[in-house]
């Protein structure tokens, strides 16, 4: 099928949203089903017709939706209402708006932040921790009752350290 | 103008620390935050407000718990009932913020309990938290209250407070999809930011008395 011209397209809009948390790296078509709930439970089936949202990028911890020009507040509303699941929760927030994908993936690049991942020990279980450059600490322990997560900073991450109930090993395995 | 979080649970509540949520608080857009919490307040860049949450049966409950507050708490907060029992609470000295009004009946606040809380100056919270968390019949509901919440704050004009209801770090918003959020009750943008700096306004009011000349 051939492409419309321009100028019969419909104009787009797209919105950067950053994944909190960083490490948790879904694949867009993972991601489309958690954003299409959040718009139709919020507005319903016609706005999301009239919406035609997608995700036209997701890499790095930042994903960009697309939606048609006029309907992108309503997008951004919905957006943040994702909570992503009990066992895998997440959300997404709104850093900016364009009209054209190459504006917000320049703006990725000025967003991203070092991220480091280690395996600790904390009191005894053995867990992921990814640190970041701006002083945040994420703690992760994987069981098999799913996942259990501690979001701090380094200096709770050393006062906890020092503290005698708590033991961390930072030196790693 | 100071933009502030009106309340946010931080561990042992909830899965984040009381610094990590300052942290997320400052670049989300926010000056300050009021955390119910017991542990002392850390020295940060983000200005922490002790919380203190008072939830209780009667309203000579509420009374004689707000005799035991301690003195270091910046914002004293109820939850609130039925019609009855907001119209006394809201005549008390020393609550600031009137908290949970999505989770009571429609008629729990009426035309006379928000004359009340005009003339004491006491503020009614926004939680966002049902607002992003809920879906379905009790997301509606909760709609329709805040939305009623409004046309009385437009009549009587007491203060509003927005709060994320923030559990953990993933629970709290920006200032941005605060505003959005609260355009689902048709809340104006400036009556938005005008409710998140309130509670400088509404914690200021019991200093000394001061001579003025």
């Amino acid at each position: 099928m051939r492409p419309r011209p321009p100028s019969l397209r419909f104009k787009r809009r797209y919105i950067l949203v950053e994944l909190v948390p960083r490490w948790y790296v879904p694949d867009g078509r993972d991601l489309y089903p958690f954003i299409i709930e959040a718009i139709c439970s919020l507005f319903g089936d016609t706005v999301v017709a009239e919406m035609q949202p997608a995700v036209v990028f997701c890499e790095h911890g930042f994903a960009i939706v697309r939606c048609r020009r006029g309907t992108e507040l309503k997008l951004g509303t919905a957006l943040a209402t994702v909570t992503g699941t009990s066992d895998r929760p997440f959300t997404l927030r709104g850093h900016a708006t364009s009209g054209t994908i190459l504006a917000l993936k320049r703006k990725v690049q000025a967003l991203l932040t070092a991220m480091e991942e280690r395996i600790c020990t904390v009191t005894g279980h053995t867990c992921n921790v990814c640190c970041y450059d701006n002083q945040k600490v994420d703690v992760i322990e994987r069981g098999i009752k799913g996942q259990h997560l501690v979001f701090l900073t380094e200096q709770d991450s050393e006062e906890m350290e020092c503290n005698r109930n708590t033991r961390w090993d930072m030196t790693g395995q | 103008m100071t933009l502030s979080d009106a309340c946010i649970h931080p561990y042992p509540d909830g899965d984040s620390t009381l610094r990590r949520m300052a942290l997320e608080a400052k670049e989300l857009g926010f000056g300050s935050c009021v955390a119910l919490t017991t542990q002392p307040i850390p020295v940060l860049p983000l200005k922490l407000i002790r919380g203190i949450l008072i939830r209780e049966e009667t309203a000579k409950r509420v009374s004689t718990a707000l005799r035991r507050v301690p003195a270091e708490s910046g914002v004293v907060m109820v939850e609130a009932g039925e019609s009855g029992f907001n119209r006394a609470v809201l005549s008390l000295r020393g609550i600031h913020v009137l908290k949970g009004i999505a989770r009571t009946p429609q008629t729990s606040l009426d035309h006379v309990a928000a004359r009340t809380a005009a003339d004491h100056n006491i503020a009614v919270d926004i939680d966002l938290y049902p607002l992003v968390h809920e879906r379905g019949m009790v997301r509606q509901k909760v709609l329709q209250r805040y939305e009623d919440l409004l046309v009385l704050h437009r009549r009587f004009r007491f203060p509003l407070t927005i709060s994320s209801g923030a559990r953990s770090i993933l629970d709290q918003r920006s200032v941005r999809d605060m505003v959005l959020l609260c355009s689902l009750f048709r809340m104006s943008a400036d009556e938005v930011r005008r409710a998140l700096s309130s509670v400088e306004e509404i914690t200021g009011r019991h200093g000394p008395v001061q001579v003025v000349r």
